[in-house]
């Protein structure tokens, strides 16, 4: 089950949907996994498929590097007080957090009204996050 | 400053949920970022580019506290980079805003379950 469930969730981590939580929706509702497996799994399971998505928005200019930095800077700490909480608190009560996650999540998903996200801007393209000066020198080449 | 302070607000607690629930993250990332005054469209992708480190290093974590189970795991990865593949063909062919709201109504329904039903 672990196998098929993983498959549909990286079909719709491709279409945008979060796989992931899906992942993780059908292996708490259907298997007899671990609640920390079943988390552990989804993050290891996350890192090929957002490797290349991050080297495609980095080649197509879409990262914002200085916002990125400070996010990882401070992001590294707070997932080593995330582990670090685990040790104290019940797989149960993780659990009820994880569903509280997942109602919000929808909730904020179905009041944006599933609105269709528009393609990325490419590279030189018009309205590119790419300064005006870089612009004309890729035309002018 | 403003800017920079938000997205390490964002990243830290954004990183707590990634260790603590073994989710992205995404959900406290993109919306502080667009607080910080970032253009829309950088927003997913720099709150992507944000999680992927965090992500391996709580994934590390998780494997040193023997909480990830590694039977099976090195047929995963390439098993999801093929459902990938066909998620990208299938993207093309379907109508993504239903699909966002059926997604959207699935998150709640295994909300409720989950809170209120175990």
């Amino acid at each position: 089950m672990i196998y098929l469930f993983t498959f549909l969730s990286s079909v719709l981590t491709a279409m945008g949907l979060g796989g992931g939580t899906v992942l993780v929706i059908l292996l708490v509702n259907f298997t007899e996994t671990s609640q920390l497996a079943i988390q552990g799994l989804n993050l290891t399971l996350f890192i090929p498929v957002a490797l290349v998505s991050v080297i495609l928005h980095f080649k197509n200019g879409l990262i914002h590097k200085a916002t990125a930095l400070y996010g990882i800077l401070a992001g590294l700490p707070g997932a080593f007080l995330g582990v670090w909480l685990l040790s104290f608190l019940d797989p149960e009560f993780l659990r009820v957090l994880l569903g509280w996650f997942l109602l919000l999540s929808g909730a904020v998903a179905l009041f944006r009204g599933g609105k269709k996200q528009p393609p990325p801007v490419l590279n030189g393209e018009k309205g590119s996050p790419i300064p005006i000066g870089e612009q004309r020198q890729k035309k002018a080449k | 400053m403003k800017t920079k302070v938000i997205a390490a607000v964002a990243g830290f607690f954004g990183g707590i949920v990634n260790g603590l629930l073994g989710t992205g993250g995404g959900m406290i990332l993109v919306p502080l970022f667009r607080l910080s005054g970032l253009e829309s469209k950088l927003c997913h992708a720099t709150s992507l580019a944000v999680t992927l480190p965090i992500t391996i290093f709580s994934a590390v974590l998780y494997f040193l506290r023997g909480s990830t189970p590694l039977d099976g795991i090195w047929l995963l990865i390439p098993l999801s980079a093929v459902g990938a593949a066909l998620g990208a063909w299938f993207l093309k062919k379907i109508d993504t805003v239903l699909l966002n709201r059926l997604f959207a109504l699935l998150l709640i329904v295994a909300g409720v379950r989950q809170v209120f039903f175990r």
